[in-house]
């Protein structure tokens, strides 16, 4: 068995002839994790929009005119009897100018003359309500309620979201495999041309009875080594991306500690496959 | 006197018994050849050019493998030895090239070391036994260089000492002096004398027939295929 420090050592030997080649497979392996991992985060931001908009979904029942008391407590109790209506409340114009002013503030309000905003009904809804088809049955009927003067629902918004979260993911598939298949194929290349200047190291190795595993494990972990690297500077990379983003653009969040390692022992993962491909191919032993 | 090999008292330490190989040529390169070595025994073999030193010493440590015939190394059956065994067979076979094969970034020490660092031996007595075999080859004052920087006898000094360091079962010496001048030669055998004074088992492949009658061991004459021993 070889020391921590024979290792390191050995590693080195095998390619300190190599080394600005060696770096441009870390450089390209690192590349290769960010596209992947950038759409992974990108995925699991909208994500997290889609359930923020899910458990906030509303429909507004706008009306043509105030009602009275006797009127609002029907429609009240009509709508609640609507199936996938959870909740109902109703907001007066006067409630609908203070929630107004809640949201944009005094000064957007204070310059109007009088107060634009028309009375509404706002409906929670289930689950069931989610599907566009459902919902629409369900904006349709309200609509047909002479004080009704439009009905406007964000389901239509969620529906969309969802199909961009599932092109997202069925993209990131896609680059995820090939850039798997790319990663193991670069780290390969390198390993293979380690071997070859090791060739002579090897034959001797296995001369004086070294085992497969002894000959292998540097090999292995030089793999092994650039892909944790690659996975860990891409993570590094994409961390500071998304801090830039969230700063800049748009609110965004960095994954979990825990994904983050997954995503960095993916890149391990990766490496020493290539250089098993490698050995395997060129490491007659 | 030549023991008898099927006798159940005698213990030999390498036993091959009517060995061939061919490449499929009509001449065998071994046409069935049988010999033993005693635990302790330094034998030459010799032979002309292509007379098939170098195969047999290749198939001593299944670097190739016989065409028939069966060979046995202490232990060691190399006709029913598993690839994955192959590893452990050579940890008790030291071998010495006409080449040398050191690997040319490791110092002379280091390489001597590599020999028992794959049997996973403890750093502390790998650094004392490679400094005692360093000792006994008299080459401890280079251990540090690499060996571009050796000279030919020098070179093969560390390759013995690898070959020795892990006291092998048997010590195989393929031309070891194919590289030498006449001085390094007679030196690296009068080692190879010493080595097998303190017990060891030797064969050594050479073409130098008149070194090898000089130390009045038993010569095994390879020739056309076949095998005869000469009496000293």
């Amino acid at each position: 068995m070889r020391t921590p420090v024979r290792m390191v050592i050995e590693i080195f030997r095998a390619v300190r002839y190599e080394i600005l080649s060696t770096f441009g497979t870390l450089l390209t392996v690192i590349l290769a994790m960010t596209l992947p991992g950038a759409l992974w985060i990108i995925s699991e931001n909208l994500s997290k929009a889609e359930l923020d908009l899910k458990t906030e979904l509303t429909m507004d029942v706008f009306l043509k005119e105030e009602l009275s008391r006797t009127r609002i407590d029907e429609l009240k109790i009509y709508l609640a009897d609507i199936e996938g209506i959870t909740d109902v409340q109703y907001l007066s114009r006067q409630d609908a100018l203070f929630k107004m002013r809640e949201i944009f503030g005094l000064e957007m309000v204070s310059g109007l003359d009088e107060n634009p905003l028309p009375p509404s009904f706002v409906l929670s809804v289930a689950e069931s309500l989610h599907d566009p088809t459902a919902a629409e049955a369900v904006v349709v009927e309200i609509g047909e309620l002479p004080e009704v003067e439009d009905v406007v629902f964000a389901g239509e918004m969620l529906n969309r979201l969802r199909n961009i979260l599932e092109a997202i993911r069925i993209i990131g598939l896609i680059i995820g495999i090939l850039v798997a298949f790319s990663a193991i194929f670069i780290v390969a290349n390198t390993v293979r041309v380690a071997i070859s200047d090791r060739r002579k190291a090897v034959e001797i190795m296995q001369l004086v009875g070294a085992t497969r595993s002894y000959i292998l494990t540097p090999f292995v972990s030089l793999g092994g080594i650039i892909g944790l690297s690659g996975g860990a500077m891409a993570s590094l990379l994409l961390w500071y991306l998304t801090k830039i983003v969230s700063e800049h653009i748009v609110t965004a969040s960095f994954p979990r500690i825990y994904d983050v390692v997954a995503f960095i022992l993916t890149g391990l993962l990766l490496g020493m496959l290539g250089a098993l491909v490698a050995t395997k191919k060129h490491l007659k032993i | 006197m030549t023991p008898n090999i099927q006798s159940r008292n005698f213990k030999a330490m390498l036993r091959i018994d009517n060995l061939h190989k061919d490449y499929g040529s009509i001449h065998p390169v071994l046409g069935g050849i049988t010999f033993y070595i005693e635990k302790g025994e330094m034998v030459f073999l010799t032979g002309p050019s292509g007379a098939g030193k170098s195969t047999l010493i290749r198939m001593l440590y299944l670097e190739e493998k016989p065409s028939s015939g069966r060979i046995k190394l202490g232990p060691f059956d190399l006709n029913n030895l598993s690839k994955k065994k192959i590893p452990m067979l050579r940890r008790h076979v030291g071998i010495v090239f006409q080449d040398f094969r050191l690997i040319p970034d490791r110092t002379a020490a280091e390489n001597v070391a590599l020999a028992l660092e794959v049997i996973g031996k403890p750093r502390r007595e790998i650094r004392k036994k490679t400094q005692d075999i360093l000792r006994l080859v008299g080459i401890l004052r280079k251990k540090d260089l690499y060996p571009h920087q050796l000279s030919g006898g020098e070179a093969q000094r560390v390759a013995l000492a690898r070959a020795v360091v892990t006291e092998p079962l048997v010590i195989l010496a393929d031309e070891p002096t194919g590289n030498l001048d006449d001085k390094n030669s007679l030196e690296l055998f009068e080692l190879f004398k010493k080595i097998n004074i303190g017990g060891s088992s030797i064969l050594i492949a050479t073409h130098e027939v008149a070194m090898a009658r000089k130390y009045g061991r038993r010569i095994l004459h390879l020739e056309n295929g076949g095998l005869r021993e000469e009496i000293v």
